[in-house]
């Protein structure tokens, strides 16, 4: 599997996708984000799923796949449109909104948004050894995945360390469409 | 085994090799066919597995990717796979069948409605594989592949085609070289049929030889006898018709035997070929007409006797006398073979024997022939004694009937006239005997002389020397020629009969025997017209091997006397010479 580095030009994007129109909007800073890259994230957060490992005491096929925003919450309706009716394997999607976060949180898929409560650095902290796969926004506290920006798209960096040490594997192809990835430890 | 049995078996082998070759060169042509479409399939098989892999690689490669809705990683992707120059078509598509990425080489752009029957289509494969993830179906991944390029489709076949020209080239040069050798050997085959017909006819010819100088000898001695006891008996009753008619009868009865041998040596003579001959121009037609005249009453009222004459029918140079022997010998054969009666039919025509008949048999020049053909509807000869029936003492009929010679007189005489006979018989319809007649260019017959036959007893002021070295001949001819009323001198041999000549110029005429030891008739002749221009010269033989016949046949202006004779035939043939000119 190819290790993706490449340099995205202009000419090269083509507006047909919702990622794509996000280039004709005008530039946004990156604490307010724009309800497309929100609506994008949303999507990635299930899309995670077939290409991420649980350990088998987490793939029980009648519970169903839950998807949890802990703390603050910028996707609103949108995650819960954009997982109406998805499946991962046989199981249906759900999402939990919790406040804080537990290592033993119900959750497959934790988005760490942090709060007065506990801070991401702590939801990550609690998370560590938990097989859920975390996912920030902080590039100062980083989950097992990191939503960026790069080039007007939403992209995302990988930390294979983390997984492992959660028990989780992530497929290589998903490795290979991340825009970095911190290696595991031999 | 015979020559043609041979044949047949080496052509029956090279019947059954040609064969075995064919049925080789098509097992190899098979066997290519079977190769090339073999290699055709397993190409095709391995260019599909080739292509499947290809598609499922780049199935697994785009998953994340069009899971994640990465466009610019898929045309990544797709592009790195235009390096592939095998590839026609490449196609992503999304899980709701939408065109997310891909390109094409051919105005044939990638179409996910032909991957619902993943076929080859145009020599070109169409793939298609899955995109999924954890069994959850993503998209699929379309690809079609390029025709095969000519040239290595072409170059494909190249080897199983190559067997297959070298194959047939392979048949072609020996079914070439196996048609030029049996015409070679058809050729060679009939070579040795006409040789060996040509060593059979030889053999023939030469066993007849050996038999005509056996019989020639034998007829020479006989002849100086018969001349002898002829002569004696003829001199008997001249000079005592007096004397006691039983003697007389006695002797009568002795000349009428000792004719009849004389007629057997003279065929015998002419079977060997050595008989003097007096050809001239005869005209056929006309003997043949006088000949069938003869035979009518001759062969009796069972048998008809039918002429066909050809109109403008050719002179022969033949011994007319003889001819008509012949062809009374050849009657008399016929009649004998028709004993319950038919027809004789007598044929002439002017013929040409040419080249190529002349090829097949010994003893014929090519040329203009007259053709006497003489045909009769009796019992016929059996095909194994055709080839004996010419030979002297053969006969078919009973001892006692015939003397066999007669058809030998025939056979001998054609031959040593330069002519040539054809004998044709199938038993129980018939044989026709053809005699092929050399054609005379000379117009009419020498007419012969007028002769003022002498009465016996004349005397006559003439002298003749006889010359003759058994004395038993010469004593005779002494006695016939005084009987003639001759004057008589002798000699038994050359050299006596030259001095003599020179002693005696009052002889006018020399009558002298043709093969005598030391000096033959021949020289002495020329020697003493040498000394004596005005000498007038007869001959006289039973048997002439050389000397004064020449390939059969007298020299000009050669007079002879065949022995035995009589006195009366004597002293005609003298009677002619002094009459004639010189």
């Amino acid at each position: 599997m190819r290790v993706r580095a490449r340099p995205m030009t202009a000419s090269r994007s083509l507006p047909r996708l919702a990622v794509v129109l996000a280039l004709l909007c005008p530039p946004a800073p990156a604490p307010a984000q724009t309800a497309l890259e929100t609506a994008v994230k949303a999507t990635f957060l299930y899309k995670f799923a077939p290409f991420v490992e649980w350990p088998a005491s987490q793939s029980v096929p009648s519970a169903p796949f839950a998807i949890c925003v802990i703390g603050k919450d910028p996707f609103g309706s949108a995650l819960d449109r954009a997982v109406n009716g998805q499946r991962v394997g046989a199981r249906p999607v759900v999402v939990r909104r919790l406040s804080v976060a537990a290592p033993d949180s119900p959750c497959q898929i934790a988005y760490l948004g942090g709060s007065r409560t506990q801070s991401v650095r702590e939801g990550l902290g609690l998370l560590r050894q938990a097989p859920v796969l975390t996912v920030t926004e902080d590039p100062s506290e980083r989950g097992i995945v990191e939503f960026t920006s790069a080039g007007g798209r939403v992209r995302f960096r990988l930390d294979d360390q983390a997984a492992a040490e959660a028990g989780l594997t992530i497929s290589s192809k998903l490795l290979g469409l991340a825009l970095s990835v911190t290696p595991r430890k031999e | 085994m015979t020559a043609r049995e041979m044949t047949r078996s080496s052509r029956m082998s090279d019947r059954s090799r040609a064969l075995a070759l064919l049925a080789g060169v098509i097992a190899l042509i098979a066997a290519s066919v079977v190769v090339a479409l073999y290699d055709q399939n397993q190409t095709v098989a391995r260019d599909r597995a080739g292509a499947e892999v290809q598609a499922r690689v780049l199935a697994d490669t785009v998953t994340a990717a069009l899971s994640f809705g990465d466009r610019a990683a898929l045309r990544e992707y797709v592009g790195a796979l235009r390096a592939n120059r095998g590839l026609d078509a490449v196609g992503v598509y999304d899980g709701r069948g939408r065109l997310v990425a891909g390109f094409t080489r051919s105005r044939l752009a990638p179409n996910l409605a032909d991957t619902l029957t993943p076929a080859t289509a145009g020599g070109r494969i169409i793939v298609h594989a899955p995109v999924a993830q954890n069994g959850e179906r993503l998209g699929t991944v379309y690809l079609r592949d390029r025709s095969e390029p000519l040239a290595r489709r072409l170059g494909r076949y190249v080897a199983p085609g190559f067997l297959v020209v070298m194959a047939l080239l392979m048949f072609l040069i020996t079914s070439l070289d196996a048609r030029r050798l049996r015409r070679a050997n058809r050729a060679l085959e009939t070579q040795i049929a006409e040789r060996e017909k040509a060593e059979a006819a030889l053999r023939q010819s030469q066993k007849m030889e050996s038999i005509g100088r056996l019989t020639g000898g034998i007829a020479h001695d006989f002849n100086n006898m018969l001349a002898i006891i002829l002569g004696s008996l003829d001199l008997l009753l001249r000079r005592h018709a007096d004397a006691d008619p039983k003697i007389l009868r006695f002797a009568r009865e002795a000349m009428a035997a000792a004719d009849r041998a004389a007629d057997l040596t003279r065929r015998l003579l002419a079977f060997s070929r050595l008989q003097p001959l007096k050809p001239t121009s005869a005209d056929i037609a006309r003997t043949v007409n006088h000949i069938s005249g003869l035979l009518r009453p001759t062969l009796g009222e069972t048998i008809t006797v039918e002429t066909v004459v050809a109109g403008g029918l050719w002179r022969a140079h033949i011994d007319l006398s003889q001819l008509e022997t012949a062809i009374v010998n050849l009657a008399i054969n016929a009649r004998d073979a028709m004993p319950r009666g038919g027809s004789l039919t007598i044929e002439t025509a002017n013929t040409y024997l040419d080249r190529a008949y002349a090829e097949g048999e010994l003893e014929i020049t090519p040329g203009q022939y007259v053709m006497v053909a003489i045909t009769d509807t009796g019992a016929g000869i059996p095909p194994e004694l055709l080839a004996q029936v010419f030979e002297p003492f053969f006969t078919t009929k009973p001892v006692g009937a015939g003397t066999g010679l007669g058809l030998s007189q025939v056979h001998g005489f054609i031959k040593q006239s330069g002519g040539h006979l054809r004998l044709y018989s199938e038993v129980g319809v018939g044989t026709t005997v053809k005699l092929y007649l050399p054609r005379s260019l000379t117009d009419a017959e020498q007419p012969k002389p007028a002769v003022a036959r002498a009465r016996p007893g004349d005397r006559r002021d003439l002298t003749v020397l006889v010359v003759e070295d058994e004395a038993g001949v010469r004593e005779f001819a002494t006695e016939a020629l005084t009987e003639l009323g001759f004057d008589v001198l002798s000699a038994d041999g050359a050299g006596p009969a030259l001095e003599i000549l020179d002693a005696h110029p009052e002889i006018a005429l020399m009558l002298t025997d043709v093969i005598m030891p030391e000096t033959n008739g021949r020289m002495l002749a020329q020697e003493a017209l040498h000394r004596r221009p005005s000498l007038r010269v007869v001959f006289m033989t039973g048997y002439t091997r050389n000397a004064i016949v020449h390939n059969g046949t007298l020299d000009a202006d050669t007079h002879l006397v065949t022995k035995p004779f009589t006195i009366a035939e004597l002293g005609a043939e003298l009677e002619a010479v002094l009459a004639g000119p010189g």
